[in-house]
C-alpha cells in the first residue's frame, strides 16, 4: 500500500507544444461528439464507424480497446517486476484461449443464435444463473472502471503535480462530461483514434529503450544481475523453484486454462463482436485472426517494461516510482517535445476510452439485464433511457471509489488478475460445463458460479491474512483460480444431482452433440479459411517466439 | 447495393453530414495536424534534444511518419468515399428514430 506516496514521484515535464497537442486531441473528440449530437439527431451516426473502416482495422482497435490501455501500463509493470516470464500471459494464455474460443466454443455461441453472452446462460440454465451472471458482471465492470480511472488519474497527477485523490475526482468529472457530451458515436471514434495515437507514442519508446540497452540480447545480458529467472521464461517454474511468476501447475492450469480461457472466451465485447459475423466460419476466424497481433504485442510492452527496470533507477522500490510508472517514466525520460505530447495524449485517450467502455457496459447490463428484467419490467423505452443516464452518473461515482482500491497496488496487472480470478473463472466454468456436459442441471450454473466466486475470494482473503502462502501475488491468482474452478465444478456436480435436468428440446444448439449446423458453413470452406489451420499457425508462432527469447 | 432508395430531405441532409463525419477524415486531419507540429519541432531540435532520445531525431521521424499516415487516410477517403446508404440501413435508422425519439441510441 505504498504506491499512493511512491507514484507521487513521477513528474512529467511537458513543453508548450505538448500541451497544445493534448488540447487539440480533446477538442477533436469532444467536438465530434457535440457536433454529432447537435447535427445528426438520428441514429445515422450509429452506423458510421462500422461502414467506413475495413474489418481488420476496427478489429485491431477493438482488441486494443478491451484491455489495451491498462495492458500497456500493467503488463509493462509486470515486465519490470517479474521479467520475461510474463510473456506466459500471452503465449500460453491469451493466444491459446483465443484459438480455443474460435475452434471449440464459437460454434455453440454462433449456432445457438443467442444475441449476448448472458443470454446463453439464460437459455442453458435458468434465470437465477442469468441474474447472478449479470450481478458478477456489473461488479467486475465497476471495479475495472476504477483501474482505468486510476490509470488516467496517475497520468494527470504526474502531469499537473496535483494530489492523487484530487486527480481521481478531476478525471472522473472529465470522463463523465466526455460520456454525456460525446455519447456513443464519440466513444467509438475515440476508441479507434486512440489506437493510432498510442502506437505513434509507444513505438518510439520501444525503439529508444532498445537502442539504449543494446537490443534485446544486450538488455538480457545487462539484466542478468537480476538473476537467471528474470530473463528466462521457464527457469525456476518447477514446484521447488523461486520464479515469482509461479510454478508450472499454476501456470498451465491457473494462468492458461482458468484465467486466460476464462477471460477471453466469455469476454463480452470480444465474443459479441465475433457473434455478429456474417457466417459461422467468419465468427470462428475472428478471434483466431486477433490472436496473431496478440502474440506479437508483448515484444512491444513486456520488453520496454524490462528495459525500464534497468533505465529508471529505483523503479518498484520503496520511495521510488511504482512499477505502474514504467512506461510513462520512459516516455518522460527519452521522448523529445512534441513526441512526448503525442504519447501522453495516447495514454490519456486510451484510459478514457477504457473507462467509458466499462461504464457503458455496466450501464447496459444494469439497466436492461437487471433493472428491466427483474426490478421494473414493462415500462416504456424512454423510461429505461432515463434510467440509463442516471446509471452512467452512478457508475462513474462508484468508479471513483474503486479507483482508490486500484491505487493501493504497485502493479495494476496483479490487481486485474485477482479480479479475473474472482469473476471470470466461475463464469467460464458455467459455460464450459454447460457446453460439454449435457446432463448439467437447470440450477447447477447458479451454484457453480456462486461457489466458484466465493472460494476464489476466500483463497485470496486467506492469503492476505497470512494463513495461505504463495510465491507472489500472481501465483495466488493462479491457485485461487484453480481452487475456484475445482470447487465450482464440484458444486455443479452436486447441484445436478438435486435439480431437474433440462429436457433435450430446450438444449438444442446449446450443448455438445446437439449443435445446430450452420447452412452456409456446410458448404465446404477453402483450406486457407480453415479455423483449425489458422489456429495451429497462431500456436506455432508462440512456440517460435518462446524459442527466440530463449536463444537471443 | 443496387436498390435505390428514397430518402426524405432530412435524411438526405443527415447522410451528407454522415459522410463528412467519416472516421477516416478525422484520423487524417488529426494526423496531418499532429504530423506538421511534431515535424517542425523535429526540424528545430537542438543537439541536446537529439541526445536525450539516444541520438535519434525522434521528432523528425515520428512527425514525418504521422504526416504520411494522415495524408494516406485523406487520400483513401477521396479515392473510396463511403458507400451510399442502403435501403436496409435507412429502414433501421427510421425504426431506431421511432424507438428512441430524436435522441438516437447515443442518448444513453
Amino acid at each position: 500500500m505504498t504506491s499512493l506516496a511512491a507514484s507521487g514521484g513521477l513528474k512529467l515535464s511537458l513543453s508548450g507544444l505538448d500541451v497544445v497537442l493534448i488540447a487539440i486531441y480533446f477538442t477533436f473528440v469532444i467536438g465530434i461528439g457535440f457536433a454529432l449530437r447537435r447535427l445528426i439527431q438520428t441514429s445515422t451516426d450509429f452506423f458510421l464507424s462500422g461502414r467506413s473502416l475495413p474489418a481488420w482495422i476496427t478489429g485491431i482497435a477493438f482488441i486494443s480497446a478491451n484491455l489495451g490501455a491498462i495492458e500497456i501500463l500493467g503488463m509493462s509493470a509486470s515486465g519490470a517486476q517479474y521479467g520475461i516470464s510474463i510473456v506466459h500471459y500471452y503465449w500460453i494464455g491469451a493466444v491459446p484461449a483465443m484459438v480455443f474460443l474460435g475452434i471449440v466454443m464459437m460454434p455453440f455461441y454462433y449456432g445457438s443464435r443467442v444475441r449476448s453472452v448472458p443470454e446463453y446462460l439464460m437459455r442453458r440454465y435458468d434465470s437465477k444463473t442469468h441474474l447472478v451472471n449479470a450481478i458478477i458482471f456489473v461488479l467486475s465492470s465497476v471495479l475495472i472502471a476504477g483501474v482505468n480511472l486510476f490509470a488516467l488519474a496517475s497520468v494527470l497527477e504526474a502531469l499537473l503535480g496535483i494530489a492523487l485523490p484530487v486527480a481521481i475526482v478531476a478525471s472522473a468529472l472529465f470522463v463523465l462530461s466526455y460520456i454525456l457530451l460525446g455519447g456513443l458515436s464519440s466513444a467509438i471514434y475515440n476508441e479507434v483514434m486512440q489506437f493510432f495515437v498510442i502506437c505513434a507514442g509507444l513505438v518510439p519508446v520501444v525503439i529508444v529503450a532498445l537502442k539504449e540497452t543494446g537490443g534485446i540480447s544486450g538488455l538480457f545480458a545487462k539484466l542478468s544481475t537480476n538473476g537467471h529467472d528474470f530473463t528466462s521464461a521457464w527457469s525456476g517454474t518447477g514446484l521447488g523453484g523461486h520464479n515469482p511468476i509461479g510454478d508450472w501447475i499454476g501456470l498451465v492450469f491457473g494462468l492458461s486454462f482458468c484465467l486466460s480461457f476464462g477471460y477471453w472466451t466469455t469476454n463480452f465485447a470480444e465474443v459479441q463482436r465475433a457473434m455478429s459475423a456474417r457466417d459461422d466460419n467468419t465468427a470462428r476466424l475472428t478471434p483466431i485472426i486477433g490472436a496473431y497481433p496478440k502474440a506479437v504485442i508483448p515484444l512491444g510492452i513486456v520488453i520496454p517494461g524490462m528495459a525500464a527496470a534497468l533505465l529508471i533507477p529505483g523503479l518498484g522500490e520503496g520511495g521510488g516510482l511504482a512499477y505502474n510508472d514504467a512506461i510513462p517514466a520512459l516516455m518522460n525520460k527519452y521522448l523529445p517535445a512534441g513526441v512526448l505530447g503525442v504519447a501522453i495524449t495516447g495514454l490519456l485517450a486510451a484510459f478514457m476510452a477504457g473507462m467509458a467502455a466499462n461504464v457503458s457496459s455496466f450501464n447496459a447490463v444494469w439497466t436492461y439485464d437487471i433493472w428491466q428484467n427483474y426490478l421494473r419490467p414493462g415500462r416504456p423505452d424512454s423510461y429505461y433511457l432515463r434510467v440509463g443516464r442516471y446509471t452512467t452518473v452512478v457508475g462513474v461515482f462508484i468508479g471513483i471509489l474503486t479507483a482508490f482500491i486500484a491505487a493501493g497496488y504497485n502493479n495494476i496487472a496483479n490487481y486485474l488478475q485477482t479480479l479475473f480470478s474472482f469473476f471470470n473463472v466461475p463464469i467460464f466454468l458455467a459455460f464450459i460445463v454447460g457446453m460439454l456436459w449435457r446432463k448439467a442441471g437447470r440450477g447447477s450454473g447458479f451454484w457453480g458460479m456462486i461457489v466458484g466466486t466465493l472460494v476464489a475470494f476466500g483463497t485470496w482473503l486467506l492469503y492476505k491474512v497470512g494463513v495461505l502462502s504463495f510465491r507472489s501475488d500472481l501465483a495466488e491468482t493462479q491457485w485461487g483460480a484453480i481452487a475456484g474452478f475445482a470447487a465450482g465444478l464440484a458444486a455443479m456436480w452436486i447441484a445436478t444431482r438435486f435439480s431437474e435436468p433440462k429436457p433435450l428440446a430446450e438444449l438444442k444448439g446449446l450443448v455438445l452433440g446437439y449443435q445446430e449446423v450452420d447452412v452456409k458453413t456446410s458448404v465446404r470452406v477453402p483450406w486457407f479459411k480453415s479455423p483449425v489451420l489458422w489456429g495451429i499457425g497462431a500456436l506455432a508462432l508462440c512456440g517460435l517466439l518462446y524459442l527466440y527469447i530463449a536463444v537471443v | 447495393m443496387a436498390d435505390k432508395i428514397k430518402l426524405t430531405p432530412e435524411e438526405a441532409r443527415n447522410w451528407r453530414l454522415a459522410k463528412l463525419f467519416d472516421l477516416r477524415s478525422f484520423i487524417g486531419a488529426l494526423f496531418v495536424i499532429f504530423g506538421i507540429l511534431v515535424t517542425i519541432a523535429g526540424l528545430a531540435a537542438s543537439q541536446a534534444t537529439i541526445n536525450k532520445a539516444a541520438g535519434i531525431n525522434l521528432g523528425l521521424w515520428v512527425g514525418l511518419i504521422m504526416l504520411a499516415m494522415g495524408v494516406i487516410f485523406i487520400a483513401w477517403i477521396l479515392v473510396k468515399p463511403p458507400a451510399p446508404i442502403t435501403a436496409a440501413e435507412a429502414e433501421a435508422a427510421r425504426k431506431a428514430r421511432e424507438e428512441f425519439g430524436t435522441q438516437g441510441p447515443g442518448g444513453h
